[in-house]
């Protein structure tokens, strides 16, 4: 589990080093682990000496590079709001930087669709089936009020299980506030839960999910 | 007669073939064939054309043993090995093969001893458990088609499900009695998401989700003329009460009113409590007028399986044959719960994919257990599987029965013969050195015969 931790705290404003997993900048590595959007949207990229690159997202937030040592520096939340040692990577910087500091609260509705259905006859090893249950629908009014974007990556944590998928904006109206929607398939599966409460049917729709920005579609094309 | 060969082309023409994939069963589709390959399914919708036109031998051994290619006598013996062998067997899937080896498969279930389950329990077995305490009051597609005014779809999305729904039976056909098909009808939809079905709604009704339950006891009270609380009904169902008396207004007035109901009811909060709530209303809206309802299934024939399985053990699904003579329970003895509870120690699996479908409890068990797998596509239980057939395809190589979603049963035409076992073939088999393996153990008839013993 990627996390962040506190490390020297400032009077005015605390500083969060981030101890990260491949993809990247982590102790004691180069900056070239560092993902290129993040490398890329930065300040003073080129030099390599003490602070190699810096950029601040607004609402108090700035990241810096330092020495291969990627710090988060929230002013004056970090100690304030213990959840951002939950917080991971770089997306957490653009969820920072978008005002979303927690993960959030969905119902899923996992469900049928044609092309599911198709995907069935073509073979389920095969893309259509494969596109179809690993994309997760997301009202646009969510998205836009997460700073979520089509095909960015997101973590599904249920009681159960927790599952990671890309998103895209449900059409229209189709979708209410508040609620997801995927196809059914192994990954909406991983998130029910083997009790039937004497029915023999495991709740399979309207499932009580959090949901986490894991990563960006730009973070991942630049 | 079905199949008509054009000798210039050598295009074979199936005429009236039936599609398996929903439970639609649609048995008006013509299909062309040329070297083993269906190149159109005329009438067939996106699923069907699908179904059919994606359909092909797969090019792999008849039987896998412990992932290895072996022959289908070797993989019958260590079949039939691993059932009679178990303490405490599952056999479960059967909505997709014919109703003729769906009869096989109860039968290897009471010569083992096992668990019989079927698809229907992660389907509509909340809707057959609440068939037994309510009743139902129903009818055929038939009937819908050439009698109902107002048709209502209750968490079932048809337009993606089961594509040919609304113009073969339930919306646009002209009927005997709605003589302007879609004009003389009213169609009502009731989802927690505004469905690609929603758009052929009259009346759209978005309720909060896990609220079916209330949203059905709005309607039931108001049949019954109970004075409600508009801002309870609001709060309790995310719907105004005007709304909700404008739709009892309209099942009220309706000659021929009838609510197909989806899994947007059986899996949710409320599962068998939901259904037995439509079952209950619709009897209480023949109070006023002709009501019927009737769950929309999904697989091909998994109406089938029900029928067949009642049939033969007096339950339609999750029957425990231990002792001898049929046990029902759904949450003891269906699949997902023996498997989840780690309690069945070997399994039988016939078109079915619990590997993919079942929760993850469910699927590390059943990983953990020697099993059998029979289906004609590659699938995450046949990779898993101790011993897997890849057996023909009911309808497209395979003749037999389905049973539509009404329980009308319809007959198969298949387009052409298949190289790989049919299910019944390989089921019959196993059946047969089952019956070998277990005679060994059962009790001496006495001299009389009979094997009940003496009082």
């Amino acid at each position: 589990m990627r996390r962040l931790r506190d490390t020297a705290p400032g009077p005015s404003w605390d500083r969060v080093e981030y101890v990260g997993e491949t993809g990247f900048a982590t102790v004691g590595t180069s900056q070239e682990r560092c993902p290129r959007w993040f490398a890329k949207e930065w300040t003073n990229f080129q030099s390599k000496r003490a602070v190699l690159c810096s950029m601040s997202f607004g609402n108090g937030v700035t990241v810096s590079l330092i020495r291969g040592v990627c710090t988060l520096a929230i002013e004056g939340l970090a100690v304030q709001n213990s959840k951002f040692r939950e917080y991971t990577g770089p997306t957490e910087c653009r969820r920072l930087a978008h005002g979303i500091n927690m993960s959030e609260t969905f119902i899923l509705i996992p469900g049928r669709t044609s092309q599911q259905g198709v995907g069935i006859s073509e073979g389920k090893f095969k893309k259509t089936y494969q596109e179809q249950i690993t994309l997760l629908q997301v009202p646009p009014e969510d998205m836009t009020r997460l700073g979520l974007k089509n095909d960015d990556r997101v973590r599904l944590t249920s009681e159960f299980g927790e599952i990671e998928v890309n998103i895209t904006a449900s059409k229209g109206d189709e979708l209410p506030a508040g609620i997801l929607f995927i196809a059914y398939g192994d990954l909406s599966s991983r998130l029910m839960g083997g009790d039937t409460h004497g029915s023999g049917m495991p709740t399979s729709k309207g499932l009580d999910v959090e949901l986490e920005l894991v990563d960006s579609e730009s973070n991942r094309h630049d | 007669m079905a199949t008509v060969a054009d000798e210039t082309t050598e295009l074979k023409i199936v005429q009236d073939a039936t599609c398996t994939f929903c439970g639609c069963v649609c048995d008006d589709i013509d299909l062309h064939v040329k070297d083993n390959a269906i190149v159109d399914a005329k009438r067939a919708c996106v699923l069907g054309k699908a179904w059919f036109l994606n359909h092909e031998i797969e090019d792999v051994p008849a039987c896998h043993i412990d992932g290895k290619s072996a022959s289908v006598k070797d993989g019958i013996e260590r079949a039939a090995q691993i059932l009679a062998s178990a303490k405490y067997p599952l056999i479960y899937g059967l909505s997709d093969t014919t109703s003729e080896s769906q009869r096989v498969a109860v039968g290897i279930g009471d010569w083992i001893g096992g668990l019989v389950d079927t698809t229907t329990s992660v389907c509509h077995g909340p809707s057959g458990m609440a068939f037994q305490s309510v009743g139902e009051v129903t009818c055929s597609l038939g009937e819908v088609r050439n009698r109902a005014d107002l048709v209502m779809f209750w968490g079932s999305n048809p337009a993606e499900s089961h594509p040919r729904h609304f113009t073969k039976y339930s919306l646009m056909p002209k009927g005997m009695f709605v003589p302007n098909g879609r004009k003389d009808r009213t169609c009502v939809i009731v989802d927690v998401r505004k469905t690609k079905s929603a758009k052929a709604a009259d009346l759209f009704i978005q309720i909060k989700p896990r609220c079916d339950f209330e949203g059905l006891w709005t309607l039931r009270a108001l049949a019954q003329g109970v004075e409600l609380d508009p801002q309870q009904v609001l709060q309790d169902t995310g719907v105004e009460l005007s709304v909700w008396v404008d739709l009892m207004e309209r099942m009220k007035a309706a000659k021929f009113g009838v609510i197909f109901f989806g899994m947007g009811v059986t899996m949710t909060r409320g599962k068998h409590a939901n259904s037995e709530a439509i079952l209950a209303l619709t009897r209480d809206m023949n109070k006023y007028t002709r009501f019927v309802c009737k769950p929309n299934r999904g697989h091909g024939n998994v109406t089938g399986a029900d029928n067949v399985v009642t049939w033969r053990t007096g339950y339609p699904f999750g029957v425990n044959l231990g002792r001898g003579y049929p046990r029902f329970n759904p949450g003891e003895y269906t699949a997902s719960d023996v498997l989840a509870r780690g309690e069945a120690d070997a399994a039988m699996i016939i078109a079915s994919d619990p590997m993919a479908n079942f929760s993850q409890p469910a699927r590390d068990h059943l990983k953990s257990i020697p099993y059998v797998a029979l289906d004609p596509k590659d699938t995450p239980t046949t990779r898993n599987a101790a011993v897997s057939f890849t057996v023909a395809t009911y309808g497209i190589n395979v003749p037999g029965t389905v049973y539509r979603m009404d329980d009308v049963p319809i007959p198969l035409r298949p387009a052409f013969e298949s190289p790989h076992p049919s299910d019944f073939e390989v089921l019959s088999e196993i059946e047969k050195r089952v019956r070998e393996l277990k005679a060994s153990t059962l009790p001496k008839p006495t001299k009389n015969g009979s094997l009940r013993p003496r009082t």
